[in-house]
């Protein structure tokens, strides 16, 4: 499921974070053990798997891209030059227009069903004496007939 | 003491309990009127609490308490836009790591380290709530295109029971007798038939159910 754009960017701070962490943590891994002072023995080394040459271009795509798709959903959000402030005032002023364009929408709704129910009814009524002066007319026809 | 410890484990908790009193409002409780008439709003002094926060109902407390309020130094000017902060701040981290990779790389021991790790630190702490800040917006955004998508389908609705009434008044029409016709009231002429036949792909305002008396009082479109 995507998220929203907020969400989404969120997400993207927090795996850059991770990535430095990690890109870090990588220097830490695979660095050379120093000597201690005054001694040439070093401590074992540290043999925590096999250092890949392509690690450091690896996480330097990483890092750029995620910097680069943070660079995009920052400037696909909406400007507030006008400041945070107004941009609410702005907001608000919308939401009340669409709350009043809603209530007389409902209302011209209700009333439009109401006076199609009776139409409705009007037609009903009308068929209704329709069929009466049908049979009305068949009777009369019988007994013109008789 | 009870509501205290209520209290306490809806602060602990992500995913807090609804408040008590809604076990008030059972089917037997409502059927019976024994239920408590709903809880009032809370007034400007008192504020409400939400995912174990106060909030207080003026717009002085914002829903996204400040950095200052957290102890956290600000990067960023008193006013400020947030798209170009955020990019500014994107681009300042990056730079703090390439920073951070030359101290490592130079004098891993060296002060600095531990000066551009808070510098990263902060940065993404204050890229967290710059977006944050945004959040209300957005909010409120979602809530308007929600709004106007209502009120786009109530307009459609709208539309389509007139060219639906339409319709019906053409079918209803040219059932009628070109003659003057009476039908329990319900009378249309030659005249207004013509009229009628006119209009009738006209769906808005001057519609044929306007003039139809079978349709009178729909001048509602």
């Amino acid at each position: 499921m995507s998220s929203d754009r907020l969400t989404q960017l969120q997400d993207l701070v927090i795996s850059m974070a991770e990535q430095i962490c990690n890109s870090t943590g990588i220097l830490q891994k695979f660095a050379q053990p120093l000597p201690f002072d005054g001694s040439k023995s070093t401590a074992s080394k540290n043999s925590n798997g096999v250092y890949d040459e392509n690690l450091p271009k690896l996480y330097a795509q990483l890092l750029s891209q995620t910097a680069k798709d943070i660079d995009y959903l920052v400037q696909s959000l909406p400007t507030d030059e006008h400041g945070i402030e107004y941009q609410q005032s702005q907001q608000y002023r919308m939401l009340q227009q669409l709350e009043k364009d809603s209530d007389e929408a409902t209302k011209r709704l209700e009333s439009v069903v109401h006076h199609c129910e009776k139409a409705l009814e009007n037609v009903r009524y009308a068929l209704h004496q329709i069929s009466e002066a049908q049979l009305k007319a068949q009777a009369i026809d019988a007994e013109i007939d008789d | 003491m009870a509501a205290n410890t209520e209290q306490q484990q809806q602060a602990v908790s992500a995913l807090p309990l609804p408040p008590s009193f809604y076990e008030n409002y059972t089917d037997e409780n409502v059927k019976n009127h024994r239920a408590p008439p709903p809880p009032l709003p809370p007034s400007d002094q008192e504020g409400y609490s939400c995912f174990g926060m106060t909030f207080s109902q003026s717009n002085e407390t914002p829903i996204v308490p400040p950095l200052e309020s957290q102890n956290v130094e600000r990067l960023h000017p008193e006013s400020y836009e947030h798209k170009r902060e955020l990019l500014k701040m994107n681009h300042s981290l990056l730079c703090a790591v390439l920073d951070l990779l030359h101290i490592l790389a130079s004098s891993a021991d060296s002060p600095q380290r531990a000066q551009k790790l808070a510098d990263i630190y902060l940065i993404l702490i204050h890229m967290q709530h710059l977006i944050n800040e945004l959040r209300p917006v957005q909010a409120r955004d979602a809530l308007a295109a929600m709004m106007s998508r209502q009120v786009e389908a109530t307009n459609n609705a709208l539309s389509s029971v007139a060219k639906i009434i339409n319709e019906v008044a053409n079918i209803v029409n040219r059932s009628s007798s070109p003659q003057t016709t009476h039908v329990n009231g319900l009378t249309t002429t030659e005249e207004e038939n013509e009229l009628y036949e006119s209009n009738s792909t006209d769906v808005n305002h001057h519609s044929l159910a306007y003039h139809n008396p079978l349709f009178e009082n729909m001048d509602l479109f």
